[in-house]
This record gives C-alpha cells, sequence and structure tokens, in this order.
C-alpha cells in the first residue's frame, strides 16, 4: 500500500511536471506574443503616410565657430565660526560669481587651426559681504578676473609631423587624480576643491612638436612662458597662515629659462604606454632660506623686520613613465618618476633626489558606473631631518591617495560625483570630500550642486582648512 | 460487518475514482507532452539565417552624421549630433565618433577598435576637451546607456552568432517584407551581462538579412527594449538605415525613447588608416 502511494504520488508529480512544463511554455508564447505585439502602431494608421523625405545633408561646419559657456554660481560656508576682532568673517555666502568663457575656433587653409579663448568673472560676494573685510590681495586675486586661456595655431607640417604653438595645455599621465608626471601646466589652486576640472591646468606659452611612426609618437616641447601654480591670496580662506608670504622669485620668461620637455607615446591593443624626459621649473614653491637665518633649527618665526625666506622654485630634472593596461572591467594604472634639483630651507644649496610612483585602478563593471582608486607616495632620496623640520616641512616619504566615484541615472541627465583625496596613509596630511549631483535641466543647461569638506592636516594646503566646508550651486549655459 | 462492507465498497470507489482521476492527468499530461514543444537546442535554419545577416555586407569607409533624439516618458526631448567614420581593418570595425551638439560636450571624440576575435577585448578611448587628454576605457560591460539613449554599446556593435541559441519562432510579414522572427538566447551568462539583454527576438527580412525590427528582454527591471528600422535604404548598393527608433517599455508603457537618424551617409570614402587614431582623435574634426 505504502508503495502503491508513492508511486501515485510520482505519477501525479510526474504528470504535474508534464502539465506546468507545458503551461508554462503555453504562458511563455502567450508572454512572447505579447512582447512581440508591443511595437509602435504604423504610422500610416495614426496618421496619412508623409512625404517621402530626401536625406538631409549635414550642414558645412563653418571656419569660425565661437563657443563657450555662461555660469553663475555661489557657495555658502556653514563651517566657520566668528573671527577675532579684525579677521575676515567667512561665514555665509563665500561665493555668487557670474563668469564667461569663450572660445573662437578657425579651420584655416591645408588643415591649419586656429584658437583663442579667454575667461572673465566677477564676484558680487565680496561687495555683499563689504569689501573692507578682505585683504587687498583676497579682493586682487577673487573678486574679478579676466584672463586670456588658451591661444594657439597648430597644423601639420609634414604627414607625419605636427606642431601646435601658443598657450596651450599639455596633460601627461594616465592618472585622473593625482599628479605624478603631469608637470608641463600649472595649476589654479586658490580654491582647492572648488576649482572646475577644465579651468584646473593653466595654458602656457609652448612650442610643440609631434612625430608619428607607427604605433608610438614623439612628442618635443619647449616651454616659453614660466608661470607657477595660483596659490590661496593672503588673507583668503584658504591661505594657511597669518602672516603674508615671503616674495616669490619668478625667473622670467627668457631664452635661457626655457623649459623642455620630450615624450614617446605608444598605443597598443589593451595598454598604452609613455616615457617622459622634462626639465622644467617646479610650480610649487619651495621656501629657500637667507643665508643669515640659515641654522639648524630654524629661526622660526622670524626677528622683527627679517625677510629669512624667499619663494622659489627649483629647477627640476625628471625622467618617468606612465602605463594603463585594460583587465576586463578594470583598468590598471601606474606611473613613476625620478625627480633631481629639489633644495630645501635648512639644507642650503645641496639638492636631493625625489621618487614618485602612482598605482591605480579603475572599475566600470557596474552599469553608468565609474570607481577609481589612485594612490601615490612621494619619497625624497637621502633625505635629511632639516628638511622635515624646516618650516613647511617635507617628510621623507609623502602619501596621497584618491577615491572617486561617478554614476549616472535617468538615461545620463544626472550625475553623481562623489572624490575623497587623502594627504598621508592616515590622513594626518589633511583630507577633503566633495560630492556633487549636476541635473542636465535641457539641452546645453545643467545645474549642479554639492557639498565640500575639509578636514585639516599638516601639509601646507590643508593647514587650518577644517572650517572651511561649504554647499555650493552652479547654474550653466553652454554655447 | 454491513458498515465494514460499505466502508469497503466506499473504499473501493474512492480508489476508483482515484485511479480514474490519476490516469487522466497522465492522460492528459501524455497529450501533452506529444504536442510541439519549443525546441531547446540550436536551430541550424535560425543560425543560418542569423550568420547571413553577421555577414551582410555593412559597407566600408563610411561617414555619417548621426542626430539622436532623446525622449522621455513626458515627451521631453535631447538632441545630440555626431559625426562619425567607420572603417573596416579585416574583419574588425574601426570607428571615430565627434560629437557636434549639444554645447556642453561638443569636441568629445570617441575612438573604437571593435574586433572580430571574441577572445579580444576591444580598444576604446575617450577625448575629454575639458581634460585635453584622451582616456582609455577599459570596458566589458557595455549594457551601459549610450550617450544616454536607449541604445547600449552592446547594441553600437554586431552581436556575435557564437554567443547565441537560435530558434526560428515563425515567419510573418512586416508592413509588405516578409521576415522570419528568431529567437536568439546567450550561451553564457557573461554574454547577458555584457549585453544587459536576457533574450532577444529578430524580425530578419527575408530579401535582404536586414534586421528591421527587434525585441530586447532587458536583464534588469523586466523591461523590454523595441527596435525599429523606420527608413531602409540601398545607397551605394548597400542596404543602410537611415532611421532607427528604440523604445524602452515597461508593460505597455513607453519609459523612454530614442530616435536615431543617419544624414548624409556615404560609403567608400577616402579614410586615412591614420584617421583612426588618437592623434586624430585630440586633434578633433
Amino acid at each position: 500500500m505504502a508503495s502503491g502511494n508513492g508511486n501515485s504520488i510520482k505519477a501525479v508529480a510526474l504528470a504535474w511536471a508534464l502539465v506546468m512544463g507545458h503551461g508554462q511554455a503555453m504562458a511563455a508564447d502567450q508572454s512572447l506574443e505579447d512582447a512581440l505585439s508591443g511595437f509602435d502602431a504604423p504610422q500610416e494608421e495614426l496618421s496619412p503616410a508623409p512625404e517621402p523625405e530626401t536625406e538631409k545633408a549635414p550642414a558645412a561646419k563653418p571656419w569660425l565657430e565661437l563657443s563657450g559657456a555662461l555660469a553663475v554660481s555661489s557657495s555658502y560656508n556653514y563651517a566657520h565660526q566668528a573671527p577675532d576682532t579684525g579677521k575676515t568673517d567667512f561665514r555665509g555666502l563665500s561665493r555668487l560669481r557670474g563668469r564667461l568663457d569663450a572660445k573662437l575656433d578657425a579651420d584655416l587653409p591645408w588643415g591649419w587651426k586656429a584658437r583663442v579663448g579667454g575667461a572673465a568673472y566677477h564676484d558680487l560676494a565680496y561687495s555683499m559681504n563689504g569689501r573692507d573685510n578682505y585683504t587687498p590681495q583676497t579682493l586682487e586675486e577673487y573678486e574679478s578676473e579676466a584672463r586670456l586661456k588658451e591661444a594657439y595655431i597648430m597644423g601639420s607640417i609634414f604627414p607625419s609631423l605636427d606642431i601646435k604653438i601658443g598657450r596651450q595645455i599639455v596633460a601627461w599621465g594616465k592618472s585622473d587624480n593625482i599628479r605624478v608626471t603631469d608637470v608641463l601646466n600649472p595649476m589654479d589652486i586658490r580654491e582647492p576643491g572648488m576649482v572646475d576640472i577644465e579651468d584646473i591646468r593653466e595654458p602656457v606659452t609652448m612650442t610643440r612638436l609631434d612625430w608619428y611612426v607607427g604605433d608610438w609618437s614623439v612628442t618635443a616641447i619647449a616651454i616659453h612662458e614660466i608661470k607657477f601654480n595660483f596659490m590661496p591670496a593672503y588673507g583668503s580662506e584658504f591661505y594657511p597662515l597669518s602672516t603674508p608670504m615671503p616674495p616669490e622669485e619668478i625667473p622670467s620668461s627668457t631664452a635661457d629659462n626655457t623649459e623642455y620637455a620630450l615624450a614617446l607615446s605608444g598605443i597598443f591593443p589593451g595598454f598604452d604606454i609613455a616615457f617622459y624626459l622634462a626639465d622644467f621649473y617646479d610650480d610649487s614653491f619651495s621656501l629657500k632660506s637667507a643665508p643669515m637665518i640659515m641654522t639648524t633649527p630654524a629661526i622660526y618665526p622670524p626677528p622683527p623686520g627679517a625677510v629669512p625666506f624667499t619663494l622659489a622654485h627649483n629647477r627640476l630634472k625628471m625622467a618617468g613613465f606612465s602605463i594603463n593596461k585594460a583587465l576586463g572591467n578594470f583598468l590598471a594604472k601606474v606611473e613613476g618618476a625620478w625627480f633631481d634639483g629639489y633644495k630645501f630651507p635648512l639644507t642650503g644649496e645641496k639638492t636631493f633626489q625625489r621618487v614618485d610612483g602612482l598605482l591605480g585602478l579603475e572599475y566600470t563593471g557596474f552599469t553608468e558606473t565609474m570607481i577609481s582608486l589612485e594612490v601615490a607616495a612621494r619619497t625624497v632620496l637621502a633625505h635629511e631631518p632639516p628638511i622635515a623640520e624646516a618650516p613647511l616641512g617635507v617628510d621623507a616619504t609623502e602619501w596621497q591617495a584618491a577615491l572617486r566615484y561617478t554614476q549616472d541615472f535617468a538615461h545620463q541627465t544626472i550625475h553623481l560625483t562623489l572624490l575623497v583625496s587623502v594627504m598621508g596613509l592616515d590622513g594626518a596630511g589633511g583630507a577633503f570630500e566633495r560630492a556633487q549631483v549636476k541635473y542636465d535641466i535641457m539641452d546645453s543647461l545643467s545645474a549642479t550642486a554639492g557639498v565640500v569638506a575639509f578636514q585639516s592636516g599638516d601639509t601646507p594646503f590643508f593647514l587650518n582648512v577644517a572650517d572651511n566646508d561649504r554647499a555650493f550651486l552652479e547654474v550653466k549655459y553652454s554655447f | 460487518m454491513r458498515q465494514t462492507n460499505n466502508e469497503n465498497n466506499m473504499e473501493n470507489i474512492m480508489r476508483i475514482a482515484k485511479s480514474s482521476i490519476l490516469m487522466a492527468f497522465v492522460a492528459m499530461a501524455a497529450a501533452m507532452a506529444i504536442l510541439p514543444r519549443p525546441a531547446l537546442a540550436d536551430d541550424p535554419k535560425a543560425r543560418e539565417i542569423m550568420q547571413k545577416v553577421e555577414d551582410r555586407d555593412e559597407g566600408d569607409n563610411a561617414t555619417t552624421e548621426m542626430e539622436m533624439t532623446l525622449i522621455d516618458k513626458n515627451g521631453s526631448q535631447r538632441l545630440r549630433k555626431l559625426k562619425t567614420f567607420t572603417k573596416y581593418f579585416g574583419e574588425d570595425r574601426y570607428r571615430l565618433m565627434f560629437f557636434l551638439h549639444p554645447a556642453d560636450v561638443k569636441d568629445t571624440g570617441f575612438l573604437t577598435y571593435d574586433y572580430d576575435d571574441p577572445a579580444k577585448s576591444d580598444d576604446q578611448w575617450l577625448y575629454l576637451p575639458a581634460l585635453r587628454k584622451s582616456k582609455r576605457i577599459a570596458t566589458e560591460d557595455k549594457s551601459g546607456s549610450f550617450m544616454g539613449s536607449d541604445f547600449t554599446y552592446y547594441d553600437m556593435t554586431r552581436p556575435n552568432t557564437v554567443d547565441y541559441d537560435y530558434k526560428l519562432l515563425k515567419e510573418d510579414v512586416v508592413e509588405g517584407n516578409k521576415v522570419w522572427v528568431i529567437e536568439a538566447i546567450p550561451r553564457r551568462q557573461e554574454i547577458i551581462d555584457e549585453s544587459g539583454y536576457t533574450k532577444r527576438v529578430s524580425f530578419v527580412r527575408q530579401d535582404n538579412y536586414f534586421v528591421i525590427r527587434a525585441v530586447n528582454w532587458l536583464k534588469d527591471g523586466g523591461k523590454l527594449r523595441y527596435l525599429e528600422v523606420k527608413d531602409l535604404q540601398q545607397i551605394d548598393g548597400i542596404w543602410t538605415a537611415l532611421e532607427i527608433h528604440m523604445t524602452t517599455k515597461a508593460g505597455n508603457v513607453m519609459t523612454h525613447k530614442t530616435t536615431l537618424k543617419f544624414n548624409g551617409m556615404k560609403y567608400n570614402q577616402k579614410l586615412d588608416d591614420e584617421m583612426f587614431t588618437v592623434r586624430v582623435l585630440e586633434k578633433g574634426l
């Protein structure tokens, strides 16, 4: 009996499976038919058939084109405390800026091209808050600006030889967030974490030659215009000290001071590689001590009236490389560079070498998402204690890490970006985090909102920045 | 005793009834089982058709201006314009694209080497004018939206027939053209992950092996994506879609739609090999 029941159960189960299996197939067929009937109704059912369209020929590209963007941006500081008497009050509105970027592109005969671009802005926040509240240096640097940006002419001298002359940007390296071999253009870091990526590199006047041979290209560059990083102005929010900086020694843009650079770049299936050589001025300043004060330990702060330091830019030599390699959804990045010519305040005219390395990994396996992590180390070879003991001193090895997360939503109308940048393995050098959402309201019109938070640290850029946290908003129209 | 007999009779009746129901079930199941059922294996005829689709002449040394209109469920429209250049290097397709519109992405360039060998990953570079540098893009996942449209990067490539099992569902007529209706099921999970689709049904015109309609089953969200060729013409003897619509639907409701028009399509243009290099990507149009 038990056996009979067992057989019955098996038979029912078999029958059920067969029936259900076929039932599912029938349901699937029905579902398939439903799916296949989902096409738009033929147009002739909706309206009379239109006249057949003649194929549209694309409009010819004009030889002269004006393009650019008009933007209004504002930021609001929410972390500042009430200042001491006589000090700038940075609370509240810190930016209400109207900005125009424009560039004129021309297509010239024989395939040559030219561009002239510029940017201008005025920030109403300073007059709204009271101009007396700010140092003259702050007003001069941040309230208004009109600058020539790129201005160049480019073309081919021979089929495999290109030339580009004028103010331009050359971005070396494979990393996106940390600079190791990207040393040719100075940066605008007057408001760290707040400068748009398109404005962060400052164009300088160069002559550039590119020679292409198969998968390789050789680039030779002479940089005629000596220009350095744009630093926070004395008395501004991001200025790290309570006293003005010492005078800065800026080499003149003469033939004697021309900077030189050479790159060999190869592009291959699955990976890109480049090797670099450069003889250039460090875009970051270092303190140079006056001989009478050069003692160990340093005399700091200096005696009244004495100017113990000047800001100098070391002439450096660099040999470097960068590689990226695609591995499925991963992109691995490696950069390395050797520098020679660093001088430090308490070590006189002795020069030091530095070795920088960067490892990066980018993952694009999640739909509409990119995650990127980069870690870099900068090591001063034969480091000596006075190098670290001096004002704005440098440790034997300094670390930097950056994590970037971007994701697009709603058919790429909403763009989320999260960026964390940390100095030092434990963050002791300082850090900032930026979170922003950009919404494409319509073609060419976007709104971006976000917050930036800062943590102070012992590296120059991050001294006393913790109270600069802010929320920002920008509306931008591109034309 | 009578009660016992009655109980026995009742038990017999129940047993017979049970057996009858069981037999009926088995018979019905057996009858249904011998009815035609979907084939589970690859269908040689369907494969042959899809192979011809893959082998169809797509033209070479092509240039065109692509106009892409993105339409959301509320009817709001966004426009993208691109200039594209395509050239075959053997079986490998190289494509260079530049944005012309809108202004905020103008001059952005995209270079792809789409290798025929399925074991070889495509090479892709993106030139971002804001950064003044080209950036290699490493992605096996092609399921992401192509510039915010309803087309994915996978849709812009030609599916490899070795990645699918095919089945000829039926023959049909679409707007006066006889078509084969063919189902394609990805053979491996990685193809589903790469394409973002779990299944595709294609309507292949019998006279020219052109897919004029297709339904794609999205891996995520249970949505369907409908491709329709609205304008198909012969240019220089090559069948060319000049207008394509791709509509994403949840049930019967359109959630997003993209229309793609190709203006000034030309084949057999003098496109140097050098055109498809990062050099040109960075120099721009």
